[in-house]
């Protein structure tokens, strides 16, 4: 499903036998992709560096959540972070919630912490023909996944935000994102 | 699938953006774990969807405070664990008897109480070097080596890593003990760390100075070609307006607003060209200090600046996210200082409509005994002393 990624492995090594150099590294490798999507959560940058830290923090104190074979650490990082920036995000709002995912409890039958593939945020070219992707998906399509993805909201949030029916807000958002990945499919069957 | 699970199809991409409601959450969390391989399989292809919406976000650094924040606090935390009375193992908490606990304890306490004298004696020898460092490095004018750093506080400070004073081991003379070679060693890399991250902040200082030099250079640039352009305006205005018939009135017209939008242009480029001195001067200045004034009142919403200070080149703020304010009022920034006056305006903001803030404050010796800063809310022109609500607040 990934490509396992040898540096990081080593890194990840070094991070369990307490090398903080370890951790350095992949903060330096990582923090700007990470940071980048923190910010856009939360559009104040000191909140969202405290965030930052508090996600490489995460990826020093519990390294042992995380498990190579499910799927890459930068899938792993940006799933950690979106959920600390959410989790911050409703707790300003007044309306903490707990984060359903990544909840750091090993779970019997299916692994709900296996991450996807991130080939998009690695590979240029597919990164360029996902952002046209997003582009040119129609406006209500967009907003409905961006809002779900960046603000956090439930699809009953959504729909009085949206000021659409509950089933009208998931048709939408299931039709944005299957575009999204119908486009990855494509790109790799002609990279293949 | 089974019939039971079909009614999930269409809310696996609202589950893997954990949009649904919990109790649906946990309801789809738990049918997943109880194995069904066609949900599996389209779960994670909902999430391979989610994910990748990442990819679609502006690129942004971070500042390199995060990086060295993130790495005290690991530190601090090893530290914990090699010298503090940190959590005791289940075993230990769990299967002594209580009295062995106690004369444990007791051992601990007396243990840790003379690490702890002799740490703290320590610690303060070892943030004494530290401040010399930090000060000789912040004064170095561009980016040198470690070595070249190192060369330079041996000339200026022999003792600048002080070994342990033999005294404090009389029994065994002048020789050093492993527990002290290993705190040195401790030391000298802590102290390497803070030179190796003040040379980073350093160099990111001299990039920041050669960009400011190379917009005033375009700066001037600019400004010469739009303070020829407005000469050659005159000009042609005033050989139009000398041969003035009824046929060039338009093109006077058409001059004269040529010129007069040519002149704001000219007057623009002045005010930016002395702001991007007054920036390059303080970064020249070396010693900068950086505070950060984050939001303390709920009305100043998400407001956040970021100050740059030093008494021989001034202050100069840079605020973002400020709350559009009453026209009757405006943003003025207090300097916290010790001494007396106590606190002291530091200048009004200049705003724009989009909610960033700009001030520079000429050098002061004020600025050398700064403690904190803060930004209130003031009747429009200000006031000579703090009045309104404190907004923001940041402290040295």
């Amino acid at each position: 499903m990934s490509t396992w990624d040898h540096e990081d492995a080593e890194l990840l090594a070094g991070i369990a036998r307490r090398d903080s150099e370890a951790l350095l590294a992949l903060y330096r490798k990582y923090s700007s992709r990470v940071f980048s999507l923190i910010y856009r959560i939360l559009d104040d940058r000191a909140a969202a560096e405290e965030v930052l830290q508090d996600t490489f923090y995460r990826l020093w104190d519990r390294s042992h959540l995380y498990h190579p074979e499910k799927g890459q650490l930068i899938s792993w990082l940006l799933t950690v972070a979106r959920n600390l920036a959410l989790d911050r995000k409703r707790k300003e709002s007044r309306r903490a919630e707990s984060s359903v995912f990544l909840t750091g409890e090993e779970s019997g039958g299916f692994d709900l912490d296996t991450l996807p593939d991130m080939a998009a945020v690695e590979d240029p070219d597919l990164n360029r023909t996902l952002r046209r992707v997003m582009q040119e998906l129609p406006a209500e399509q967009k907003a409905a996944i961006e809002l779900a993805y960046f603000e956090g909201l439930t699809h009953q949030e959504l729909s009085v935000r949206l000021g659409e029916s509950l089933g009208t807000v998931k048709t939408r958002i299931r039709l944005g994102l299957s575009k999204l990945r119908k486009a990855m499919k494509d790109y790799r069957k002609v990279m293949l | 699938m089974s019939v039971d699970c079909a009614h999930m199809e269409e809310d696996w991409d609202l589950f893997a953006l954990g949009s649904l409601d919990e109790a649906a959450q946990q309801k789809m969390a738990s049918h997943l774990q109880s194995g069904c391989q066609q949900c599996q399989r389209r779960y994670m292809e909902a999430q391979t969807g989610v994910v990748s919406i990442a990819s679609f976000v502006p690129t942004h650094q971070p500042s390199a405070r995060v990086e060295r924040d993130l790495m005290k606090r690991i530190r601090q935390e090893e530290r914990m664990a090699a010298t503090g009375p940190g959590i005791a193992p289940a075993w230990l908490r769990w299967s002594l008897a209580p009295w062995a606990l106690a004369a444990a304890c007791l051992v601990l306490a007396g243990w840790f109480f003379w690490q702890q004298r002799r740490l703290g004696t320590e610690l303060t020898t070892a943030r004494n070097d530290i401040q010399t460092l930090r000060r000789a490095v912040t004064s170095t004018p561009a980016p040198a080596s470690q070595s070249a750093i190192a060369e330079r506080l041996s000339a200026e400070n022999p003792p600048a890593v002080r070994v342990p004073n033999p005294q404090l081991n009389p029994a065994q003379g002048a020789r050093f003990t492993s527990a002290d070679t290993a705190a040195l060693k401790q030391k000298l890399t802590e102290m390497e760390t803070e030179i190796a991250n003040l040379q980073k902040e350093n160099s990111s200082l001299a990039t920041a100075r050669a960009e400011a030099e190379q917009r005033g250079v375009q700066l001037q640039s600019e400004m010469s070609a739009a303070e020829t352009r407005t000469e050659d305006l005159a000009r042609k205005l005033e050989a139009a307006q000398t041969s003035s018939t009824a046929a060039n009135q338009a093109e006077i017209a058409a001059l004269n607003n040529q010129l007069s939008e040519s002149r704001a242009e000219v007057q623009r480029l002045g005010q930016v060209k002395i702001r991007n001195a007054q920036i390059e001067s303080l970064l020249q200045s070396g010693s900068i200090q950086q505070v950060d004034l984050r939001a303390v009142d709920p009305s100043a919403g998400k407001a956040y600046a970021r100050v740059l200070y030093s008494p021989q080149g001034g202050l100069l703020l840079v605020a973002t996210s400020l709350p559009k304010l009453d026209h009757e009022k405006c943003y003025q920034l207090w300097l916290i200082r010790k001494g007396a006056p106590a606190i002291l305006s530091g200048g009004l903001l200049q705003t724009s409509d989009d909610g960033r803030g700009f001030l520079f404050a000429p050098p002061t010796n004020d600025l050398a005994q700064l403690t904190g800063l803060a930004i209130t809310d003031e009747p429009k022109g200000g006031s000579v002393s703090a009045r309104g609500h404190k907004l923001l607040f940041g402290a040295q």
